[in-house]
């Protein structure tokens, strides 16, 4: 992103995310996960990348999105710098189970609670580090698994997910831990129906790149022969089937492997494939314009209704 | 030539970032007639208590007193460089840094800081090089596995499992907290870009054995606030300095174990309550210490435990009275250091705890240690002249001895 009136410095962040105020003290963005509200008011001045995660509970979404935060933490990822976030106290917040400090054995991710269709977001911003004024703003959601489960069971709740039709891309989790053991084809399937609906529903719009992750990959490369060899032909198996029902109904398909913290096989080295997978996120063109917030339409009554209203997609 | 228009500045900075340091030396420099700073002090706005305070301490070669919140006024230091006229009003909000960590912590910023703010063209940025870095679970499980493997089976399933601590905002990674300290200034409704940065990383000579420069310690120690401020760079026009303003680690009254000579010994005078001074530090002492002294396996426990006890009482103001050291014949240094600080008004943390020490060692000649944590370091560090103690490094320094170079760069 590039341009006047885009960079951090603004009052949008004091207008749409403020504290009350007080004598002594003035308000600050509060820096949590936003909400639709905030998201909204924040995507009406720049252009935003929406890169929806789903999957199922306790499918990697949020340790995705955090080990991606934690990279940056250790220095650019794929030539990107990072840029800045609108939401730092939030995704420190879902590091911590992860860190030492936590006192946790083992590394845990939060668990995104259920709130309903609403999804929150959280922010990151990345320059290439030969041209710092060409950032990008990412919004990502972060949402309950359970969000995707209703939507698999009912046209209603699947329409309801109305940020969907704003996503650029969408990010569907195939949990890797969950393909090596003898729920694979359960998970395959829930995975396959979600995005099936999400298509046939009309809640993915045709500029919307959709890369299907097989998350915690370690599980595959720890196996020993010769079920590593069924793991990558169960892969492989499954990429073309996903292919062949989706590959025309899409804008893009494409298929990923990463491990964001592979405890199995640790030489992959942490956040394995997920530099890549940024670089795909910002090598796909972007055709989300500035969104439009004040459209001559009547208002729905959800917040999300409005967010679609605001914000018509453009022509396929 | 004619005086410009003065020039404003901010001073921006967590807690124990070297702030108050800086001010102490810089606070000496610029009023001295002669040595090495481009600038002088033209006036000072505001109530200069503190600033003496903290200046006193640095010429005594004693830690400056810590900043509280609720102490400190707004101060702010006219200075003019004296080659080209030009002023600068250095405004100084905060020196404790407690409010610049509530701005992550507490997301509320002082109107008064975002007053001066709005007025200044730039800041010095302070960061001390002993960061709060975060530890990742997945790096030291592999350690942990092989500790585990270790411990008898019997152990670990004994082990004690730990209740998981919750997210505290203040525990965040120090380069986290300065890129959200950045982040508000950027969107403040005042903001004008480009601001200046004077990044500042205070007690360099800690930060020496890496052989780095100023820049190349903040991209390998803070990366991420490194790639913020180069992604940045059009809101954020940034110089990097390494400053020593201690010019080297002070000596510490602190008891360490080993200077606990013949702890069984002490403890058998402390224990017949004979002496007056037992008979203090009996009654001072909790029951909790008394047992943990009175419960050490070894010497080397012992040693430990009349330390921590000691360390204790060490900052207690009523450890001296005439009567209780009216049967010891104090040395001349003990002596004269009594006295001064008997004739203060205001008695520094520090120099209580000095003072007591070196009584300590007096009534317990046996037992208690002459030698002070850092002592070599401190005698050669005494011996340079104030105007020698400061050391200012990056690539941009003409002078190494001042002070000022930084708010010369943002003056500029």
């Amino acid at each position: 992103m590039s341009g006047e009136n885009t960079e951090l410095k603004g009052d949008l962040a004091e207008s749409i995310l403020s504290d009350e105020l007080d004598s002594e003290f003035s308000d600050i963005y509060r820096g949590k996960e936003m909400n639709e509200e905030a998201a909204l008011a924040f995507a009406s001045s720049r252009p935003v990348r929406l890169v929806v995660i789903a999957g199922e509970v306790k499918g990697g979404k949020t340790t995705l999105l955090t080990t991606l935060y934690e990279m940056f933490q250790d220095g650019p990822v794929s030539g990107q710098n990072f840029a800045g976030s609108f939401t730092l106290p939030g995704l420190e917040n879902r590091c911590h189970q992860s860190r030492v400090e936590s006192e946790n054995e083992t590394e845990l991710s939060p668990r995104t609670p259920y709130k309903g269709p609403e999804p929150t977001y959280l922010h990151l911003r990345t320059s290439p580090k030969e041209q710092p004024r060409d950032a990008t703003d990412f919004l990502f959601t972060d949402v309950s698994g359970e969000m995707f489960e209703h939507a698999i069971d009912s046209e209603k709740e699947c329409k309801e997910l109305t940020f969907l039709l704003r996503a650029n891309h969408f990010i569907l989790l195939l949990d890797g831990e969950k393909a090596v053991r003898d729920g694979k084809w359960s998970m395959v399937q829930n995975g396959r129906t979600l995005l099936q609906s999400c298509i046939d529903y009309g809640m993915l719009p045709k500029f919307c790149a959709v890369t299907v992750i097989w998350s915690k990959f370690d599980y595959f490369e720890a196996a020993l022969s010769p079920a590593r060899e069924g793991n990558q032909k169960f892969c492989d198996d499954i990429e073309a089937d996903f292919r062949t029902r989706f590959g025309h109904r899409v804008g893009s398909l494409s298929f990923r492997r990463i491990a964001a913290r592979p405890k199995r096989k640790r030489e992959l080295g942490f956040g394995y494939g997920v530099g890549k997978l940024l670089t795909e996120w910002l090598e796909t063109s972007l055709t989300a314009k500035p969104m439009h917030l004040h459209p001559e339409l009547p208002m729905g009554s959800r917040e999300s209704e409005l967010f679609t209203l605001r914000h018509p997609a453009p022509a396929s | 030539m004619s005086p410009r228009v003065s020039q404003q500045l901010s001073l921006v900075g967590l807690p124990h970032s070297g702030k108050t340091s800086f001010i102490a030396a810089l606070w000496y420099m610029v009023d001295q007639m002669t040595g090495p700073c481009g600038l002088k002090l033209e006036k000072l706005e505001g109530e200069r208590k503190h600033l003496n305070q903290i200046r006193d301490a640095w010429i005594g070669y004693r830690p400056v007193p810590r900043t509280s919140m609720a102490t400190e006024k707004v101060v702010s230091m006219i200075l003019r460089n004296e080659k080209t006229n030009a002023t600068a009003t250095l405004h100084l909000p905060d020196l404790s840094g407690e409010g610049f960590q509530e701005q992550w912590s507490k997301r509320h910023l002082a109107r008064k800081y975002e007053a001066q703010l709005a007025s200044s063209i730039g800041a010095l940025f302070f960061i001390h090089p002993n960061l709060v870095k975060p530890h990742r679970i997945d790096d030291i499980e592999e350690i942990s596995a092989v500790v585990t493997k270790s411990i008898p089976s019997d152990a670990s399933e004994n082990k004690f499992v730990a209740k998981p601590v919750s997210w505290n905002a203040e525990k965040s990674p120090t380069q986290v907290q300065l890129v959200e300290l950045l982040q508000i200034i950027g969107t403040r409704k005042s903001f004008k870009p480009p601001f200046r940065l004077a990044v500042i990383v205070s007690a360099f000579d800690l930060a020496a054995h890496l052989g780095l420069t100023p820049v190349e310690f903040i991209e390998r120690e803070l990366p991420m606030l490194k790639q913020f401020l180069d992604a940045n760079g059009h809101m954020f026009e940034c110089n990097f300095y390494g400053l020593s303003a201690q010019g080297g680690e002070y000596h510490s009254p602190e008891l360490l174990d080993n200077m606990i000579l013949n702890p069984a010994a002490l403890w058998a005078r402390i224990l017949a309550n004979q002496e007056p001074l037992c008979q203090w530090l009996n009654a001072e002492m909790t029951a909790t210490t008394k047992q943990a002294i009175a419960g050490a396996a070894d010497a080397p426990a012992l040693r430990r435990a009349l330390a921590e006890a000691l360390n204790s009482l060490l900052g207690r103001g009523d450890l001296w009275s005439p009567d209780r050291f009216a049967a010891i014949q104090l040395r001349e240094e003990t002596a004269y250091q009594l006295d001064n600080l008997l004739l203060k008004a205001s008695k520094e943390n520090t120099e209580v705890m000095a003072v007591n020490r070196l009584l300590l060692e007096e009534s317990f000649g046996t037992e208690v240690s002459r030698e002070w944590k850092n002592r070599n370091g401190h005698s050669d560090l005494v011996k340079l002249h104030p105007l020698e103690r400061v050391s200012v490094f990056g690539t941009s320094v003409t002078n190494p001895r001042d002070i000022t170079e930084p708010i010369q760069w943002l003056m500029r």
